[in-house]
């Protein structure tokens, strides 16, 4: 849970300090007065990242050489700490004064969640959406998870550069390289397994909430080492064997192409309504509700598998294409727990007398 | 005056090469040598001009070492069944410090490092194969670092050598002896358990 946010050059804002309710807290004003660089700023002091943009500087103020992010926040009831990210020529972390040199150590000291305009994506946007959704979520339920992530990029990005230059490494290097890329991948996908499998038994329950009862959502996973239908989902060592057996046969085109095409960079997550693929068939309101209902139910699992109410919610006017029924079971799942950083052009019914109502204006903030 | 006479900057410079100096404190570095007497200055141009003569690899295994062969290597009391196989000759003196090895080490030059184009031509596999060839070696122990580039190397060394008559082995990773396991990183406590052994009942 966030406790305050001070902003300095950040996207529209000089410099603004705010205290944040525990529970809901309500982001007022016009368009591009700033309430989503308000969201965005939370979003990365949770993981350095932005859900807008991979260029970082872009989120400096213009013509300022560094923007920096502090907050004071809490986990679970542990005591609070001090938190703050100075971007300028290079990044600084600091937790509590002390440096950090890790992005692994930095992140998800708070957990945030987002249900923001662009999580339609998830359903018609490109592959690599999905993956990124898969790999953040788990990332914050799973410290390995995010550790045999990297090894099996760097083991990737290896293997791909050797590809491309065969004069200079022959079959045995490439191949010295397989073990890791085979042992870290199982890892990623055996948890993604598990994660798609936890997030279809609460989907059923999340998407009645926005879908009639009689239309099923599910999501599948399709695995990026070939199917693994016969494969249970705790054997590793046959995953690792199908890894291996994948990357074999693979190879010859793999050396003619100069990248690898099997593996867990290359898995992909289908949505179904009805056992249809949304992502061909779907209308813009399917989509908008499919995408809905998958945050709601990656929360419910996070919630599970955290064993903590405590997270941070940030979300940004995506109630649009919802008739009334549905935004209200909308507000009233968003209200079941945690703490809600909402932004909107104005106050839904269903805040209304809880928490905080803060006013954005042209990059200043004023509590109501 | 914004440099400091051009002699002067050209030490700075030099200074501000080594590793974890910065510009201030190569200033400084430089500052202090002006208040040596001529001898020391000289004599310390003389260590640098004749550093590249004076120290060598060894011709064995890659050490470095005043003469053509290292203390190791020239050491009869050593195991010369048992051959360690480092990244860098810095490493060895960390094995020495140990007091635990004594057996012959062989220095690769790096690791395999395909994003930074770096290959097995880059390291020295060659000399360690006519050392295998020439005989009389039994284990080869494979102590590259634990990340993905040392873990692919040595796998890439097992296979390499798999064809000769010699035992290969992975040195161990996990906890440091000594420490506080309530401070160990996940990362090391996993693989720490992973590697787990039986105690003897």
């Amino acid at each position: 849970m966030l406790k305050s946010l001070t902003i300095s050059n950040f996207r529209n804002f000089d410099r603004i300090k705010t205290e944040l309710d525990s529970h809901v807290n309500v982001l007022v004003g016009s368009n591009g007065h700033g309430k989503t660089n308000f969201l965005e700023a939370v979003y990365y002091l949770s993981l350095l990242r932005s859900f807008r943009t991979n260029q970082i500087s872009d989120l400096r103020q213009w013509k300022k050489d560094f923007f920096r992010l502090e907050c004071e926040c809490t986990q679970s009831g542990m005591p609070s700490r001090h938190l703050s990210v100075t971007y300028g020529n290079e990044r600084r972390l600091q937790v509590n004064g002390t440096n950090i040199y890790r992005t692994s150590d930095f992140i998800n000291q708070f957990i945030c969640v987002t249900f923001i305009p662009q999580d339609k994506d998830l359903i018609r946007g490109s592959e690599v959406l999905r993956r990124r959704f898969m790999d953040i979520s788990l990332s914050q339920m799973s410290t390995g998870y995010l550790r045999n992530l990297q090894s099996y990029t760097e083991a990737l990005r290896a293997r791909n550069a050797m590809l491309k230059d065969r004069v200079k490494y022959t079959d045995s290097t490439i191949k010295a390289y397989d073990h890791v890329l085979v042992k870290s991948g199982v890892a990623v996908e055996m948890e993604r397994r598990e994660f798609m499998e936890k997030l279809n038994s609460s989907l059923f329950e999340k998407s009645s909430l926005l879908f009639s009862p009689d239309l099923i959502l599910s999501v599948r996973y399709l695995s990026g080492i070939g199917s693994l239908l016969q494969v249970s989902y705790d054997d590793a060592e046959q995953m690792e064997e199908k890894f291996r057996m994948a990357l074999r046969k693979n190879y010859e085109r793999d050396c003619r192409k100069g990248f690898t095409h099997c593996g867990p960079h290359r898995a992909e997550m289908t949505c179904l309504l009805n056992l249809h693929s949304l992502l061909h068939f779907g209308s813009e309101g399917e989509c908008r509700m499919a995408s809905l209902a998958i945050k709601f139910a990656f929360l419910d699992v996070l919630r599970q598998t955290l064993n903590s109410d405590d997270i941070t919610l940030l979300v940004d006017d995506v109630t649009g294409e919802l008739d009334t029924t549905r935004q209200d079971n909308f507000y009233r799942e968003l209200l079941s727990g945690g703490q809600i950083i909402y932004a909107g052009t104005f106050l839904p019914e269903a805040f209304r007398g809880k928490g905080r109502v803060f006013n954005v204006k042209s990059g200043m903030i004023a509590s109501l | 005056m914004s440099n400091y006479p051009l002699p002067l900057e050209r030490l700075i410079g030099y200074f501000s090469r080594f590793p974890g100096v910065g510009k201030r404190s190569a200033e400084r570095m430089a500052l202090s040598a002006l208040s040596w007497t001529s001898e020391e200055l000289s004599d310390f141009g003389d260590v640098l001009s004749s550093l590249r003569e004076a120290v060598k690899a060894c011709a064995v295994c890659g050490n470095i070492c005043e003469g053509d062969l290292c203390p190791v290597c020239l050491d009869c009391g050593r195991n010369r069944e048992l051959v360690c196989v480092v990244e860098h000759a810095s490493q060895i003196i960390q094995f020495e410090r140990s007091g635990s090895y004594h057996g012959l080490y062989h220095v690769l030059g790096g690791k395999l490092s395909p994003l930074s184009g770096k290959g097995p031509d880059d390291l020295r596999l060659a000399e360690l194969r006519d050392r295998l060839e020439s005989g009389g070696i039994r284990e080869l122990i494979l102590a590259t670092s634990p990340d993905v580039e040392g873990e692919a190397t040595a796998h890439f060394l097992a296979r390499e050598f798999s064809s000769y008559s010699v035992k290969i082995t992975r040195i161990a990773s996990g906890v440091p002896i000594g420490s506080d396991l309530s401070y160990a990183d996940s990362a090391t406590l996993a693989i720490a358990l992973e590697g787990r052994r039986g105690l003897e009942q």
